[in-house]
């Protein structure tokens, strides 16, 4: 952990499916490498009541087989939308995690569930929320060791939407929302999305305040979609301008609101 | 490999590679797909997009495809590999392979190897599979020559039957 720590060319390694094509292409220089990939202790999906607890080395395709977790349709979104199946056979969610990027879908997913991250330093380990360890000035030091999480519970209301284009796995936007309703009425709102600031993944209080006590109309989802965007400042790039992806992030979370509007 | 220099600090590894053990020296940051095909020889698995998009270099690694341009040469120690020569060969072809032929899933052919392994891969975790597991299997591999429906087909056929 020391050498991973303090070595600027030296890189921890589990999946790969980041770190090695950013060496072969000579984005990074790495002249150590160092292998976690056999640390099977480190996989591993703990249901302990209202919380699930994962090792860092468990792969995604873990993740989406595990029954609990399938059931949860965030979960399914981000299998159907995952770049690939082969992929998710050797990425790891503690690497997702450790991106800090709005590529990674699982960050607004826990984003909405609460999320927390156990980080392993030489000083010992620390507990930092999702939204702490990948904002901007949150303190990302540490390895990550595991991922807890909420149930969100019955029925859940736990939802995930992005879009990308062609094969490119990266998304334009993606939005996850996380409901409790009481007949109709939204009792608590947790909205994040991949995008919230450049490209850092983040909640956006706004829209969680004004959906609360609200039943889910047209009109209000309507508002609900222009105060998201207002609430946002997505990355431009190669990819997509600000403005597009504020729009596109603003169409996600209608198709979410009207979803559970009619579920409800 | 063209141009491969012998390691100066070689990492003396043993891939499993079709059942068979094979001594390799390596660099410490080449993949397991250059190994494969350019020391090894495998020349099934091919490299196009580099980054896991394509598929085309996909191996079975302990019974699961992955890309091997994803994974260093290294993370393969102690593990079963299976690249598409490990499938069959002219005179004992896999179901799998047969199937293919017979349902002309075959076109310009660059992809085939890794969609037989990804077929393979797919029916020895769930031997019957539905139509839509089959294609999000698929999704791991692209074909340029579009011949998804093809392999669906072939795919369909050996579903459910014998071993794989």
């Amino acid at each position: 952990m020391e050498l991973g720590a303090t070595s600027r060319n030296a890189a921890f390694i589990a999946g790969g499916t980041n770190l090695v094509p950013q060496i072969r292409s000579s984005v990074r220089s790495v002249k150590t490498l160092v292998d976690l990939s056999g640390l099977q202790e480190l996989r591993y999906i703990k249901h302990q009541g209202e919380q699930t607890k994962v090792g860092a080395l468990t792969t995604f395709a873990d993740m989406v087989s595990d029954r609990k977790l399938s059931q949860i349709p965030a979960f399914r979104a981000l299998s159907a939308g995952y770049s690939s199946p082969a992929v998710m056979n050797l990425a790891t969610v503690g690497g997702s995690i450790a991106i800090r990027q709005h590529t990674e879908d699982i960050l607004p997913i826990l984003l909405t569930l609460d999320g927390r991250v156990v980080l392993e330093r030489r000083a010992g380990s620390r507990i930092a929320t999702i939204e702490h360890y990948v904002g901007a000035n949150g303190d990302a030091a540490g390895l990550v060791r595991e991922v807890r999480f909420v149930k969100p519970g019955e029925p859940s209301h736990s939802y995930f939407e992005k879009l990308n284009i062609g094969i490119s796995p990266i998304p334009i936007a993606s939005v996850a929302v996380r409901l409790k309703l009481e007949d109709g009425s939204v009792i608590s709102a947790v909205v994040a999305v991949g995008q919230a600031a450049g490209s850092t993944p983040g909640r956006v209080a706004s829209v969680e305040k004004l959906l609360r006590g609200q039943k889910l109309s047209e009109a209000i989802i309507e508002r609900a979609r222009l105060v998201l965007q207002r609430g946002i400042a997505p990355l431009t790039d190669a990819l997509a301008p600000t403005w597009y992806r504020s729009e596109v992030a603003g169409a996600l979370f209608r198709r979410i609101l009207t979803k559970v509007r009619r579920q409800s | 490999m063209t141009g491969r220099s012998a390691p100066a600090r070689a990492l003396h590894v043993t891939l499993r590679v079709n059942g068979a053990q094979h001594k390799v020296a390596l660099h410490g940051n080449e993949r397991m797909v250059d190994v494969l095909r350019d020391i090894l020889g495998f020349k099934s698995v091919k490299e196009a997009c580099g980054s896991g998009a394509c598929g085309l270099c996909t191996v079975l690694v302990d019974g699961k495809p992955v890309h091997s341009c994803l994974m260093m040469a290294f993370q393969g120690r102690g593990k079963a590999i299976m690249t598409g020569e490990g499938l069959g060969d002219e005179r004992h072809l896999h179901p799998l392979q047969q199937a293919f032929i017979d349902a002309g899933a075959v076109q310009c052919g660059y992809c085939i190897p890794a969609a037989l392994l990804t077929a393979k891969g797919l029916l020895d975790a769930q031997p019957d599979p539905p139509r839509e597991e089959i294609r999000r299997a698929l999704r791991s591999v692209l074909c340029r020559c579009g011949s998804y429906l093809r392999f669906e087909e072939a795919i369909l056929s050996v579903a459910g039957g014998v071993a794989h």
